[in-house]
């Protein structure tokens, strides 16, 4: 590890690194430990100056979280019209030919259910499509094959939705009936 | 993005936008930018290193997960703050709710911070390896150069800028940058002995 | 004799003239609405919704200003469910179990549209289809309500032509893939029909077999701890309610808002303690309907309804806390 590096991430400390040089170390950091446990040094010896304690972020803290974000669905989501986020300056190829294989594909094969990401991008209208520069798709669902059970509460938010077609099953109606008796045995 | 904005709220909006387009690596940077903040943060509630990490972790997740739906109302590091805070607080009130002496409902969060019973987590020997890190930490800024200590003092405890300590100790700004960078690795140096055991 | 020849005379050109003329889709609709609440029929319905077949006998009756809609499943688990008065009630014969709940800005089980049309007009336009297809064997006009923005479904309304009643419908999403149907199979009207005591069964089992689950209250929504100030265009608040679902004794905050043909649900309620009771995993599908859930603060919240993802990202991202504002 060099010396410009050390003094590269005792800036950035300190917020003194713009955003390009900000955004560069931060990927330098992502690929290197070596550099990533000098950034976490650094945080702890400003930490213990002011706090009369020693804090030190384990070295693999931001490797176990992005394990855990791996698990999740990838994020794309619909950009709000404020200036912050400037999307129709800045489209997104990736999401916007989403949105148009997702008409394309329903025009060729009405019967096909047009939320798998993975399902449109492997279609062959998919290729003609990628490169088009539109504003940002709305959010994709998780996949169909891919997605969990549903839970309980869903259920139970489906049937106050709408009781007249969400009907509890028999699972729900037996719960029902033990939640029931005990309100009942209530003075 | 807001050019009014200051560098590192820059650096997050920028961030932030990579991962609402599915670029889950730029959360992986947002988590290595604040880590240390955010586990500094739950552990003024959880009072112990180890698990504050743990609750610190997922609070990131939990940011991760809203992340789809952040508005940039406030500044990225506030509203992850407040994930965090308000994370720590629930693992407090659920830890406490095991806690036979606990049964009855906290109402006040806000109290959290100072029941004594979660004030001593620290393990005896976690406690003299502070001291003596702290120990060595006090010798080595004493015996730093004295514009490399003013520099380091001016900085960690005032929270001046670079442009307003270089205004102080009347030096170019590129001078302020080196005394501290300086000043720190000599720490870094001295407490790596301890830090690597 | 010479009026009844002037009558003749009169009302000859004019009929000619209106089968010249092409039908008025937004008159049919409101012709359906009021035949909808104001006539006395019966039949057999069936729902289609997410590849899922339901069939239940229906009942309309109007009588002295009192309404009453009523279904009953023809297969298990056997139920019947009654509309009177803006509260809808569930019964379970087989359990005895009872529920009830106020739902004053819904009116109908079959399909739900504004008498006045034209607060539709902004964001759907209607077509007639067609005036000449049958359903059921009944002559009927096919509509369709389209809308102006990809933030709503669309749909088509077959209404018979001799009382204007809604006999198919067909709900489409933005790819244009059906995601519900409803149909009659066999539709009666009648010069009257009894209002019946929806609890007079439920009174009827012997006392042990009665079992009330929940019932739920109308809550003014200034007393909820979030606003929804920004909803997306045509959607407006419609009912707020706070109720306990178990095995929680936090009260859920329910609000539902509307756009006159959709309903969305907004749950807010206070976070377990594992998290377990959300999951945020980008919006999920449910046969027609799309929710989302994700952590607020303290709060877990979820955004249900039959819309389009990006009608209920919308919606997500326009919940805030009161706590939020300063």
């Amino acid at each position: 590890m060099n010396e410009e590096s050390k003094q590269k991430i005792s800036q950035f400390v300190d917020g003194d690194l713009d955003q390009a040089e900000a955004i560069s170390l931060l990927k330098e950091m992502y690929s290197s430990p070596e550099l990533l446990e000098k950034y976490n040094r650094y945080q702890a010896i400003g930490h213990a100056l002011k706090n009369d304690a020693f804090l030190v972020t384990s070295s693999d803290f931001s490797a176990r979280v992005s394990q855990q974000i791996e698990a999740e669905p990838t994020i794309i989501a619909p950009q709000p019209k404020s200036n912050f986020f400037m999307l129709y300056q800045k489209p997104c190829a990736l999401a916007a030919s989403i949105a148009i294989v997702a008409v394309l594909v329903h025009w060729r094969e009405p019967n096909t259910i047009a939320t798998n990401p993975s399902a449109l991008l492997s279609s062959p209208l998919a290729l003609s499509a990628i490169g088009h520069q539109l504003p940002a798709a709305p959010v994709v669902s998780a996949p169909t094959d891919q997605q969990q059970p549903v839970t309980p509460r869903i259920h139970q938010y489906l049937q106050a939705h709408n009781s007249s077609i969400y009907s509890p099953d028999a699972t729900e109606l037996k719960r029902l009936n033990q939640v029931a008796y005990s309100n009942k045995k209530q003075p | 993005m807001n050019n009014q904005a200051k560098p590192s709220d820059q650096v997050d909006q920028e961030l932030v936008l990579r991962v609402q387009r599915g670029d889950k690596k730029a959360f992986d940077m947002l988590v290595i930018k604040y880590q240390h903040k955010i586990i500094q943060l739950v552990n003024r509630y959880v009072k112990d290193p180890s698990e504050s990490q743990d609750v610190a972790q997922e609070a990131f997740v939990r940011a991760y997960k809203a992340l789809a739906n952040f508005r940039g109302d406030s500044a990225f590091y506030t509203w992850l703050y407040r994930i965090a805070s308000n994370t720590a607080k629930n693992y407090l009130l659920n830890k406490l709710r095991k806690t036979p002496q606990y049964e009855i409902d906290i109402q006040d969060a806000e109290q959290l911070e100072n029941l004594p019973e979660l004030q001593c987590l620290e393990t005896p020997e976690r406690l003299l390896m502070n001291d003596e890190l702290l120990e060595v930490l006090k010798l080595t800024i004493a015996s730093l150069p004295e514009e490399m200590r003013m520099a380091i003092t001016l900085r960690e405890f005032d929270g001046m800028s670079y442009e307003e300590i270089a205004e102080t100790m009347s030096c170019p700004v590129g001078t302020v940058r080196s005394r501290i960078f300086r000043a720190r690795e000599a720490i870094d140096q001295a407490l790596s002995t301890l830090l690597d055991k | 004799m010479k009026t009844p020849f002037l009558l003749i005379a009169i009302i000859l050109p004019t009929s000619s003239l209106a089968a010249d003329e092409p039908p008025d889709g937004k008159q049919i609709l409101e012709k359906m609405a009021h035949a909808m609440h104001s006539l006395n029929y019966q039949g057999t319905v069936a729902f289609v919704r997410g590849g899922k077949l339901d069939t239940m006998a229906y009942y309309h009756a109007t009588q002295n200003n009192i309404e009453q809609e009523r279904m009953s499943s023809l297969n298990s688990p056997l139920r019947e469910i009654t509309r009177q008065s803006g509260r809808v009630s569930h019964l379970y014969p087989a359990t005895g179990i009872h529920m009830t709940e106020e739902r004053p800005f819904e009116d109908s089980f079959l399909l739900n549209i504004p008498k006045r049309i034209g607060e539709l007009e902004a964001y759907y336009s209607v077509n007639v289809l067609d005036d000449d297809e049958k359903v059921a064997l009944l002559p009927a006009y096919a509509i369709e309500l389209k809308p102006k923005d990809q933030l709503r479904y669309s749909r088509k309304i077959w209404i018979e032509k001799n009382n204007s009643l809604p006999v198919r419908t067909e709900t489409f999403d933005v790819t244009g893939q059906q995601v519900e149907e409803m149909s009659f199979t066999k539709l009666e009207i009648k010069d009257k029909l009894p209002i019946l005591n929806a609890m007079e069964q439920w009174h009827g089992l012997a006392e042990d077999k009665r079992i009330c689950a929940y019932k739920t209250k109308i809550v003014d929504f200034a007393t909820a701890p979030f606003t929804a100030d920004q909803l997306p265009p045509g959607f407006h608040v419609l009912f707020f309610t706070q109720r306990t679902l178990k095995p929680s004794d936090q009260p859920v905050n329910h609000l539902i808002i509307g756009d006159g043909l959709s309903f969305v649900s907004i749950y807010l309620e206070h976070s377990q303690s594992n998290t377990a009771n959300y999951q945020s995993n980008g919006v999920q599908t449910i046969g027609s309907v799309r929710f989302y859930s994700q952590p607020l603060d303290n709060y877990d919240l979820t955004v249900m309804g039959e819309v389009p993802e990006e009608t209920i990202s919308l919606i997500a991202n326009s919940i805030k806390l009161k706590t939020d504002k300063h």
